[in-house]
């Protein structure tokens, strides 16, 4: 009986322990602005990569009242390439994000053609590493890797890109 | 005066130099079985490597392009393996040295933390390895010419 109440007692201390710990936390959505996603030809067949870099001051999207960013995940992608004269013929999209401490990390993937001025969605990835320490960095690195179906393309590839994040702050 | 530009100036070709060594891993790589090949790649100051060419692109019970089925995340195993990130991360130690990165096998799904050695300028050697470098393996890759 008593050991059978030591237990119980650890079961009730680990979930009052766990719900206190998620009441702390306030959730809240934010998106970027519309960044440029571009990769400088020549490009060649195959996998190519389209970076963007976004910089934020984090007191201006939580708000400077001693909030810090907990947890940090990704909601959506949205990706739309901008119009070209000779545009080519471009297919599916993976799509990571890295910063100065987290480890690049695969988001998603878009496995459709990539058709002039249509913005396209990103299926997200259901496994997502904690982007908090990305947002303590004050700026994050995204790639797009994208297929090129044409041999070649001596010119330039921009994407508009929009992310957005569901951040845990206390 | 003349000490202060002197300082100034061997501290910009210090950092000079130190860039240069960095990209010296950046470039086209064949690892030892000759299945693939990985393009090597400076993203804001770290080094990461994409497969841009696999010996057998297709799987052979499907026909079609092969995918990373062996991702433990369900939504991510039709990522293709043509264009897949397998090294992530690495930042230039100096002495030809790059740490900090991972390696991926897509032939099993796992991932290794992972030491880059450059021997020679055509030669690497990446030791994959779980907790100590002591207690991993390693693989030489040589650099491809691109005319």
């Amino acid at each position: 009986m008593k050991k059978y109440l030591i237990k119980l007692s650890i079961v009730a201390f680990v979930l009052v322990s766990s719900a206190s710990c998620k009441s702390d936390l306030t959730i809240v959505e934010i998106e970027t602005p519309e960044l440029l996603l571009s990769v400088e030809g020549p490009l060649f067949e195959g996998a190519n990569a389209a970076t963007s870099t976004w910089e934020f001051d984090i007191n201006e999207i939580i708000g400077n009242d001693g909030m810090k960013v907990s947890k940090a995940k990704i909601t959506s992608v949205q990706v739309m390439v901008k119009g070209s004269d000779e545009l080519p013929n471009l297919e599916k999209m993976v799509f990571e994000v890295t910063s100065k401490n987290t480890s690049m990390t695969r988001i998603g993937l878009y496995e459709g053609a990539i058709v002039e001025a249509q913005v396209f969605d990103l299926k997200i990835a259901d496994q997502q590493e904690n982007l908090a320490s990305a947002f303590a960095d004050g700026k994050m690195t995204f790639v797009g890797d994208f297929d090129l179906m044409d041999e070649e393309y001596w010119g330039n590839v921009e994407f508009a890109l929009q992310v957005k994040f569901e951040l845990g702050i206390k | 005066m003349k000490k202060l530009i002197a300082i100034c100036a061997f501290m910009f070709a210090s950092t000079f130099v130190m860039a240069q060594d960095a990209n010296a891993i950046a470039g086209v790589w064949e690892p030892g079985n000759g299945k693939a090949r990985v393009k090597i790649d400076n993203i804001d100051g770290k080094f990461y490597g994409r497969i841009v060419w696999l010996k057998e692109p297709n799987d052979p019970a499907t026909g079609k392009p092969k995918t990373d089925v062996n991702n433990s995340d369900e939504s991510m195993k039709n990522v293709p393996l043509r264009g897949y990130r397998m090294l992530k991360d690495f930042e230039y130690k100096g002495k030809g040295v790059w740490e900090g990165g991972t390696i991926y096998d897509p032939e099993t799904g796992n991932t290794y933390s992972s030491v880059i050695t450059m021997k020679d300028d055509n030669t690497l050697d990446i030791r994959g390895y779980v907790g100590v470098p002591t207690f991993g393996r390693s693989d030489t890759w040589r650099k491809l010419k691109v005319n």
